[in-house]
C-alpha cells in the first residue's frame, strides 16, 4: 500500500506519466473487482454462519474476519488509488469552481454517517451483545463497508489536494504523512485483536497512535500550506470555501466522536469488519487539518479582498488582452472588448476610444456606460480634441475642476470629475485615445495609470498586427486579381491562327505580372476578307483586362457588320465609347488583308506605329487617327485615316505594343524602336514565326533579370508572294 | 521607385489661368495626384488650366487618361486645358494617341498663354 501511494508522489507529474509508470490494465482492475465481491460475499456468507451457528467469536471466525476485512480494505484503496492516477489532472489547480465542488463531495459524503446512524436500528437497553440478529449484522457490514469507501474517498481527495497544489517538500511531507497513517492502522488493527483493553500495552499503544495522529495532523496542516490562490478569490466563493470547509469540520468531528463512542453499539459492531473505524478516523483527522489550514486561509485574506479582487482582475484582464490581441481578427471587436475591459480594471464610470481619422474628423470607435452622443458633443467643442490629441503619454488627471485652472478647456468635460488618457498609436502615426473617467476627483491610483499604459501598448500592438494584416491581405487580393486579369487575357488571345494563303502571320503575346491589357485578333470582315487587330487598354489590371474583354466581345459583335479597317475601327469606337470611363482608352491597329496578292489597308486608333520593312527600307506606317473611348463618332470618324498599301515579297508588316519599345534593362534603358528596327532588318527569312522568335530572343537579352512591366504584343505578316 | 522618377505638381495662377508645372512619372500610381489638383481647381470655379510639360519624364496611359476625364466639362463652360512644353518623348506618347487633335500642345508656356489669351 505504502509502495503503491510513494509511487503517486513520485510520479505525480501528469496523470498518463503515472499510468505509465504503474500501468493498469483493464483485466487487472476487472480482477481486483472480482477479487473484491468474492471477499464481500465470503465475508458475509462466514461471517452469517458464524452467527448462526453461536461460534461468532471463535478464532478461526475472527482470524477470517480479520483477513477479509483487511482484503477488502486493500482492494477498495487499491481501486481508489487507480482512480486517483487517472484523474488527476494538474491543469486543475487553477481551477477553483471544481475545487468548491470537490470539497462539498467529499463533505457531503462524510456527513451520510453520522445521518444514517440516526437511522440504523438501535439495540436494547439491556442487550449486551453488539449484534442482536442476522439483519443487524448485514446492515453493520455494508454501513462498515460504506464507511470504508467514504474514508478512501476523502483520502484520496485530500492527497489530490495537496499535490494540486504542492511545492518543493510536498513529496517527502506526503510520504510521510502516508507512512504514520499505515502505522497507525497497523498498530490500532494489531490492538484490537491481540491485546485486551486492560493491559498496559494496551494504553501504551494508544499512546503511540495518539503520536502519530498529532503528527500526520500537524503534517498535513502543514503541507497544505500553499494557499494564496484562495486571497485572490472573489469574496463569494470565499464565502463559499469557508462555509465547505467549516462545515466539514464539524461533520468530522461528530463523525469521529460517533465512532469513538464506546456506548453506541452500532459502532461497537463494526469491529466485525477490522480498520473500518480507524480508516475514517485516519481520512476525517487529516481533512480536519487540512480544513482547518484553508479556513485560516480565508479568513485572514477576507479584510483585503476588495484590493486583490481588484489588481486579480487587473491580471486577468491583462492575460485576457493579451490573448485577444495574439488571436486578434476582428478590430471592432477588440476595441469594444479594450474599452470594457479598461473601465472594468480601473473601476472607472465609464471609458470610450476615439479614433482621429485622416480627414481630420474624430469617430467614437467604442464607448462604455456613455452615450456616444455625449462624447460627440464633447468633441464639437472648440480645443477639447486637441487637448486630448496634445497627449504624448499615458497621463492621469486626478481632479478636473484643479486642472482646469491650468487647462481650461477641462472644463467642458462635464460629465467626470478624473480621467485617465491613454494615446493609441498606429506605427508612429497618433491615431486615437483610449480615455476612462470617474466620477469623484482623486479616485484613481497610480496602479490604474499603469495598467492604462498596458492597455494602450496592447492596442498599439494590435493597430500595428491588423496593420500588417490589412497589408498582407490586400497583397494577395492584388495577387488574385493579378492572376484573374492574367487568366482573362490569355483567354481572349487566339489559340490558333487561320491560314491565309501567300500570307505568313504570326502573334504572341507575352503578359506581364501586372497584366497591361493587350490584345490581338485576327477576325474575318463580312466581306470574308481577314482583317488583323492589335490593341492596348490603358491601365493596368483587372480594369484593362475587364476593358479588354468588352473589346473583344463588341469586335465579334462588329466584325460581321462591317468590310473594312476603318469601319471597324470606327463601329467599335461608337459602342465603346459610350461605354467606358472617361478615363479609359483603348489603342488599336486594325490591317486588313484585302486580297492574296498583297494589297493591305491599314488603319491606325492612336497605336503604336507599325513597322513596313520592304526590300531596301524600314518605315514606320503612322496613319492618323485617335485612342478609342476618347471622343464620339463625329469626331472620331473624320480623324481616321486609312492607309492602303500593297507587299512586295518578303515584305514584313510588324504591329506591336509599347510594352515592346519600352521594355527595360537594368540600367533603366529603354528597348527602343532602333533596337527593334535593328532586329527586322537582321532578318531575312518569310516566316513569322521565324521572325517573332527572333525578336523574342533580342528582347530577352536585352532585358536580363529585368522584371517585364508591361504586356509584350507583337504580330507579324509578311507576304510571301503570288505562288 | 527612386526619388527622382517622383511625381509631382506645382500649381501657379496668371490672369486667372491655373498653370500646373508637371515633374516626374506620371502613371497608373501618381494620376490620382494630378485629378486631384485638377478638380479642386474646377470646384473652385476656375476652368482654364495649363499644363507645363518641361519637367516630365514619362507618361503611361493611365496618365493620359486623366486629362480626357475632365476635358469635355471644361470645355462646356468655356475653359479648356492647354499643354505646352512636352519633351520629344512625352509629345510621340500624345500624339500617337492623336491627343494633338484634341488639345492645344504648344511648345512654350508662354504660347499656351497667349492662345488662352486670345480664344478669349
Amino acid at each position: 500500500m505504502i509502495e503503491i501511494f510513494k509511487n503517486i508522489f513520485k510520479n505525480n507529474k501528469i496523470n498518463t506519466e503515472v499510468d505509465g509508470i504503474v500501468p493498469v490494465r483493464k483485466y487487472q482492475l476487472t480482477t481486483i473487482y472480482i477479487l473484491l465481491i468474492i471477499a464481500l460475499i465470503l465475508k458475509l456468507t462466514s461471517d452469517s454462519l458464524f452467527y448462526i451457528i453461536d461460534q461468532f467469536d471463535l478464532n478461526i471466525a475472527i482470524i477470517f474476519r480479520v483477513f477479509l476485512s483487511l482484503s477488502i480494505i486493500f482492494f477498495i484503496g487499491y481501486l481508489f488509488f487507480i482512480h486517483f492516477t487517472k484523474t488527476l489532472d494538474l491543469k486543475e489547480s487553477n481551477d477553483n469552481q471544481k475545487f468548491i465542488f470537490d470539497t462539498l463531495k467529499v463533505v457531503l459524503a462524510t456527513s451520510i454517517i453520522p445521518l444514517a446512524n440516526i437511522f440504523l436500528p438501535k439495540a436494547p437497553e439491556e442487550d449486551f451483545s453488539p449484534i442482536p440478529n442476522l439483519i443487524v449484522l448485514f446492515y453493520i457490514e455494508i454501513f462498515s463497508l460504506f464507511i470504508i469507501v467514504t474514508a478512501f474517498f476523502t483520502l484520496s481527495y485530500l492527497f489530490k489536494w495537496l499535490i494540486l497544489r504542492r511545492h518543493r517538500k510536498t513529496k517527502f511531507q506526503n510520504t510521510l504523512i502516508l507512512t504514520s497513517l499505515f502505522f497507525i492502522f497497523i498498530t490500532e488493527i494489531l490492538k484490537t485483536i491481540f491485546i485486551s483493553k486492560n493491559d498496559t500495552t494496551y494504553t501504551i499503544l494508544n499512546i503511540i497512535i495518539g503520536i502519530l495522529f498529532v503528527f500526520a495532523f500537524l503534517l498535513t496542516f502543514i503541507t497544505s500550506k500553499k494557499n494564496n490562490w484562495i486571497a485572490v478569490l472573489p469574496k463569494r466563493d470565499k464565502w463559499k470555501i469557508l462555509g465547505i470547509s467549516i462545515f466539514g469540520i464539524i461533520i468530522s468531528i461528530i463523525t469521529i466522536d460517533l465512532v469513538n463512542n464506546e456506548n453506541n453499539f452500532f459502532i461497537n459492531g463494526i469491529i466485525i469488519v477490522y480498520g473500518a473505524n480507524i480508516s475514517i478516523l485516519i481520512s476525517l483527522t487529516m481533512v480536519i487539518a487540512y480544513f482547518l489550514r484553508i479556513s485560516f486561509a480565508t479568513i485572514l485574506t477576507f479584510p483585503t479582498s476588495k484590493i486583490v479582487e481588484q489588481r486579480t482582475y487587473e491580471l486577468n484582464s491583462l492575460t485576457y488582452l493579451n490573448k485577444l490581441v495574439a488571436n486578434f481578427t476582428e478590430f471592432n471587436k477588440l476595441i469594444d472588448t479594450i474599452t470594457l475591459l479598461a473601465m472594468k480594471a480601473c473601476n472607472a464610470s465609464g471609458s470610450w476610444i476615439e479614433i482621429y481619422e485622416s480627414d481630420g474628423n474624430v469617430s467614437v470607435a467604442s464607448s462604455k456606460m456613455i452615450k456616444p452622443e455625449i462624447i460627440k458633443s464633447l468633441h464639437i467643442k472648440p480645443g477639447i480634441v486637441e487637448f486630448f490629441k496634445s497627449i504624448n503619454e499615458t497621463t492621469i488627471i486626478e481632479s478636473i475642476p484643479d486642472k482646469s485652472i491650468e487647462y481650461p478647456e477641462l472644463n467642458l468635460i462635464d460629465f467626470a470629475k478624473s480621467i485617465i488618457i491613454t494615446p493609441l498609436f498606429k506605427g508612429n502615426h497618433r491615431i486615437g485615445s483610449l480615455i476612462v473617467f470617474k466620477l469623484n476627483e482623486y479616485d484613481f491610483e497610480q496602479e490604474e495609470l499603469l495598467l492604462m499604459k498596458a492597455f494602450g501598448d496592447n492596442v498599439t500592438i494590435a493597430l500595428e498586427n491588423s496593420r500588417l494584416l490589412e497589408e498582407s491581405l490586400l497583397k494577395e487580393r492584388y495577387r488574385q486579381e493579378l492572376l484573374i486579369a492574367r487568366e482573362i487575357e490569355q483567354k481572349l488571345i487566339p489559340n490558333t491562327l487561320p491560314t491565309i494563303p501567300n500570307y505568313s502571320i504570326a502573334g504572341y503575346m507575352n503578359p506581364a505580372e501586372e497584366v497591361g491589357g493587350d490584345y490581338y485578333d485576327v477576325i474575318r470582315l463580312a466581306n470574308g476578307n481577314y482583317c488583323i487587330l492589335l490593341g492596348d487598354v490603358s491601365g493596368k489590371g483587372m480594369s484593362a483586362a475587364f476593358y479588354m474583354a468588352l473589346l473583344k466581345g463588341v469586335v465579334l459583335g462588329t466584325a460581321k457588320e462591317s468590310n473594312s479597317a476603318k469601319e471597324i475601327i470606327c463601329k467599335l469606337n461608337g459602342i465603346l465609347y459610350e461605354n467606358m470611363e472617361k478615363t479609359m482608352f483603348i489603342t488599336l491597329y486594325a490591317i486588313s488583308i484585302d486580297n492574296f496578292s498583297g494589297d493591305i489597308t491599314l488603319c491606325r486608333a492612336g497605336h503604336m506605329p507599325a513597322l513596313l520593312k520592304t526590300n531596301n527600307s524600314i518605315k514606320m506606317l503612322t496613319p492618323k487617327g485617335l485612342g478609342i473611348g476618347l471622343v464620339d463618332s463625329s469626331i472620331f470618324d473624320s480623324l481616321i485615316e486609312e492607309k492602303k498599301i500593297k507587299l512586295e515579297k518578303n515584305d514584313v508588316c510588324l504591329l506591336f505594343s509599347d510594352g515592346i519599345n519600352e521594355l527595360q534593362n537594368d540600367s533603366k534603358e529603354e528597348f527602343g524602336f532602333d533596337r527593334l528596327i535593328q532586329s527586322i532588318s537582321k532578318f531575312d527569312g518569310n516566316d513569322s514565326q521565324e521572325l517573332l522568335g527572333h525578336i523574342n530572343s533580342e528582347l530577352r537579352i536585352f532585358a536580363g533579370n529585368e522584371a517585364q512591366k508591361d504586356d509584350m504584343t507583337i504580330f507579324s505578316i509578311i507576304f510571301q508572294g503570288n505562288s | 521607385m527612386s526619388a527622382k522618377n517622383k511625381f509631382n505638381v506645382s500649381q501657379n495662377e496668371i490672369d486667372g489661368i491655373n498653370i500646373l508645372s508637371l515633374s516626374g512619372f506620371l502613371d497608373a500610381h501618381t494620376a490620382p495626384i494630378l485629378e486631384d489638383k485638377i478638380s479642386n481647381i474646377i470646384k473652385n470655379g476656375n476652368n482654364k488650366i495649363l499644363i507645363n510639360f518641361s519637367d516630365l519624364d514619362y507618361i503611361s496611359s493611365a496618365g493620359l487618361g486623366v486629362f480626357m476625364a475632365f476635358i469635355e466639362e471644361l470645355r462646356q463652360s468655356g475653359g479648356d486645358i492647354k499643354m505646352a512644353a512636352m519633351k520629344p518623348k512625352v509629345f510621340t506618347i500624345f500624339d500617337l494617341l492623336g491627343f494633338p487633335l484634341l488639345f492645344d500642345i504648344e511648345k512654350t508656356e508662354q504660347e499656351a498663354l497667349l492662345k488662352f489669351k486670345s480664344s478669349k
